[in-house]
């Protein structure tokens, strides 16, 4: 084959493939960062998409999704809003919570009396959020292999948060994984990829930090803490581990302050600051930290940025050492959920 | 970037347009290609190009030194030097925090804590590759059975994107003397070149990355939560994910070295076929095989000594193989493991004559792709107290199989199933894509490339072997 005849195929491979996947291409340029690379590739990509429109290119694809039960950015269909169970129609905890929370409002369940956690009636966490979360959830379920009075569900999704929702819809997925398993408290660790421009309810881009951004970012943190709340559920709304790279860092605490203070307005809603734990004594980033028996031990992942097991586990104890500290029912008091590495 | 993304279709096919405008292999095209090279590494991690430009103008220097001198002693220092160098470097960004804790926790222990510079290093993304091929450089340029080469030459050979990252590892005797071809307009191995990039997409995005977030991922990560049928379709399935994902990436970096004229080794050879650990090893990542083979093994004393030596040397081999990959326990018991196997297969073959049945055969490479298996809970787990509790529930985990969906199924008896097809079927329908007119072509790989992208799942993992 010669190189003219090479480049023919891999135009025609490309193109043809371009205009095939082009509503997917599009989807995927706009759910990207707002910025110039996101304009470019629209302008770009929005007559590929009339094109195979009009030349039906986009059929065989389209099928294909159809037969695959797979929404267009490549994952399961995310749920209809409207067939998502109204909040108020969610069954709350029949217990009602037993969790003593900082304050108490319209929103707070009934006081209830004490309950011994067993295992036929565990205490039911649900533990999620984006890929910062990942060795939270996975820790956590291990803690609960050996706790039958510590029942979870976990669910984290990379690349998301909440400044996509176009992208990734949070308050969707998360009302549907809360409908089963009927948790009691809603665990959640996000804001990782959210030092991005938010739309705003305008229609206006908001730039990352300017105070239009804090307020649509509390804006979303706390409708999502109203939503868990509704059902009935405490929230522990974890914040981000202190970061390696200190700009980095700095743009993570934008986003941990603007939640922690929509959570600090709302009773039922915990604000576990996890910077210390994965701190060293003067507050600075320390990957190796000493653990419960005082052996030096990674606590991070080579990025910088998202924890090592080990790191999990130390998060999922504090998460579970914040729900006990909360809790006015002493038979709630956890036992030791460390676990021999 | 990832060889997947929609950055390295543009990047690469800009650079292969670019790379036709000036004589192929010529000094033009090599500034070229080791130009884009460095853009191509600087998408990692741009601070880490002077690592690479560093290990390249050592490694150069220490090869032209060594063919210069006239004594045997200089020679052998200056071999020492570069492959001392090369080695620390390796060592200090792969181990510097693991012994450095390791030394705290031994000091505290003892009574003797002293606050120790405890730094996490990032490690440079495949500088293991590009050591081992700058080490094999010399060594060969030592034993003369390498000429130095150019300077331009050794720089293009080194960074060369295809393989920069996660090999295959190349020699230099096989990559250098294809730079000095003259060719005016090459001929391209084209169709088999598209059909090796199309398959390695497919078995890198469709079957490793839904195999690691429907099953792999969730049971590795939390073992105890999940029944024996799950951990048993866990396991076969990371044995199917890194097949895929590594030969997956192989696929597409020979695919694209074979589009700009360069011929890399094959580093895979349907590996869960093989009847036995040897056999394994000659199928899988041949390249680093051949290097463990040719620059440990073989120097260690090789098969030369007493069956007592050569036991150490293949535990010593692949003990070190291991670590390698990491200063983790469970990367020393997956080399443990391989070793052990090694030795006791060697030991039960010794005089024995060989029994070809069918049965036989079978029986072997059902054992063989086991032992392989087991050694990959190790090699996966996060620690070796994971991959017991994995082995424990194995036996005990009971309980439903939720995750164990005909999805799975076919996913993990496709990327077994696929290992028997025999080479001239594959080779076949390479040709016969090779022969369909251009334009037919382009159409087959524009349908492939949408259904990769319809089957894979959402966002797609690095490669496995990025951080080794």
């Amino acid at each position: 084959m010669r190189p003219r005849q090479l480049l023919l195929v891999i135009v025609i491979a490309l193109g043809l493939a371009a205009l095939m996947d082009a509503r997917s291409l599009e989807r995927s340029a706009q759910t990207s960062p707002f910025g110039l690379r996101r304009s470019v590739e629209l302008t770009v990509l929005r007559p590929l998409v009339t094109v195979s429109d009009h030349l039906a290119l986009d059929r065989p694809r389209m099928a294909l999704d159809a037969l695959l039960h797979r929404s267009d950015d490549g994952g399961p269909a995310p749920p209809e809003p409207a067939s998502l169970p109204p909040p108020q129609q969610v069954r709350v905890a029949s217990s009602g919570l037993r969790l003593r929370l900082p304050a108490t409002g319209e929103a707070s369940p009934p006081p209830a009396a004490p309950r011994v956690r067993t295992a036929a009636d565990p205490l039911r966490l649900w533990v999620g959020g984006d890929s910062v979360a990942g060795f939270l959830c996975y820790e956590m379920e291990a803690i609960a292999e050996h706790d039958p009075a510590l029942a979870v569900r976990t669910h984290f999704q990379i690349s998301t948060g909440l400044s996509r929702p176009d992208y990734y819809d949070w308050p969707a997925h998360l009302a549907q994984d809360t409908a089963t398993g009927n948790p009691e408290v809603v665990v959640l660790l996000v804001g990782a990829n959210d030092d991005q421009p938010l739309e705003t309810p305008g229609g206006g881009v908001a730039d990352f930090a300017t105070p239009e951004w804090v307020t649509e970012y509390g804006r979303r943190a706390g409708a999502l803490m109203d939503q868990v709340r509704r059902e009935g559920r405490t929230v522990v709304w974890v914040g981000l581990p202190v970061m390696r790279a200190h700009d980095f860092g700095a743009r993570m605490d934008v986003i941990d302050n603007a939640a922690r203070r929509q959570a600090a307005r709302r009773p039922g809603v915990l604000f576990l600051d996890s910077r210390p734990l994965f701190s060293d004594a003067g507050g600075a980033y320390a990957a190796y930290l000493p653990d419960d028996s005082g052996a030096l031990t990674l606590m991070r992942a080579p990025d910088g940025v998202h924890l090592s097991p080990q790191g999990g586990t130390r998060l999922a104890e504090a998460v579970l050492r914040l729900i006990r500290d909360h809790s006015a029912d002493p038979a709630l008091a956890l036992p030791r959920t460390g676990r021999a590495r | 970037m990832l060889f997947t993304t929609v950055d390295f279709a543009v990047f690469f096919t800009t650079v292969l347009a670019l790379s036709w405008l000036v004589p192929a292999f010529g000094t033009r095209w090599k500034l070229l290609v080791l130009l884009s090279s460095y853009v191509f590494y600087a998408w990692w991690d741009w601070r880490f190009c002077g690592l690479l430009a560093a290990s390249t103008a050592l490694n150069q220097a220490a090869a032209e030194a060594i063919a210069r001198s006239r004594t045997a002693a200089t020679r052998r220092t200056l071999l020492v030097l570069a492959i001392a160098a090369g080695l620390a470097t390796l060592g200090f960004f792969k181990y510097a925090g693991f012994f450095a804790s390791s030394l705290a926790n031994a000091l505290g222990h003892l009574g003797l804590g002293a606050p120790l510079p405890l730094l996490q290093v990032v490690l440079p993304v495949g500088i293991s590759f590009f050591t081992f091929q700058a080490i094999s450089y010399v060594v060969d340029v030592y034993r003369g059975t390498t000429e130095p080469a150019s300077r331009l030459d050794f720089a293009v050979y080194l960074a060369f994107f295809p393989h920069v990252v996660a090999g295959p590892i190349v020699r230099a005797r096989e990559f250098i003397p294809q730079l000095r071809r003259s060719a005016a307009e090459p001929r391209l191995d084209g169709g088999r070149a598209i059909s090796l990039i199309l398959g390695g997409l497919f078995k890198k995005v469709v079957l490793a990355g839904f195999l690691s977030t429907a099953v792999v991922d969730p049971v590795f990560g939390a073992p105890g939560a999940h029944s024996r049928v799950e951990v048993l379709a866990a396991v076969y399935g990371y044995a199917v994910q890194i097949w895929a994902d590594f030969s997956g990436y192989t696929d597409i970096a020979i695919g694209c070295a074979l589009l700009l004229g360069i011929r890399f080794p094959a580093n895979f050879d349907a590996p869960y076929a093989a009847t036995s650990l040897q056999d394994f090893w000659r199928r899988w990542h041949m390249t680093l095989s051949r290097w463990l083979r040719d620059y440990l093994y073989i120097p260690l004393g090789g098969s030369r000594g007493s069956s007592l030596l050569t036991a150490r040397n293949l535990m010593l081999t692949m003990l070190l193989g291991g670590l390698w990959h990491g200063a983790a326990w469970t990367f020393v018991v997956w080399g443990g493991i391989h070793g052990g196997f090694l030795v006791a297969e060697r030991r039960l073959r010794r005089g024995r004559p060989r029994v070809e049945t069918g049965v036989n055969r079978a029986l072997a490479r059902l054992l063989t792709f086991h032992v392989v298996c087991l050694a990959w809970i190790f090699f996966r787990a996060d620690s070796v107290a994971t991959a017991f509790s994995l082995l424990g529930r194995l036996v005990t985990g009971g309980g439903p199989a939720s995750l164990v969906t005909v999805p799975v199924v076919l996913a993990i008896a496709a990327g077994i199933g696929v290992q028997y097809v025999p080479a001239g079927t594959v080779a076949r329908l390479t040709a016969r894509f090779a022969q369909l007119r251009p334009a037919f072509q382009g159409g087959v790989a524009a349908a492939a490339l949408v259904g990769i992208g319809v089957l894979g799942p959402q966002g797609v993992a690095p490669f496995i072997y990025y951080r080794f």
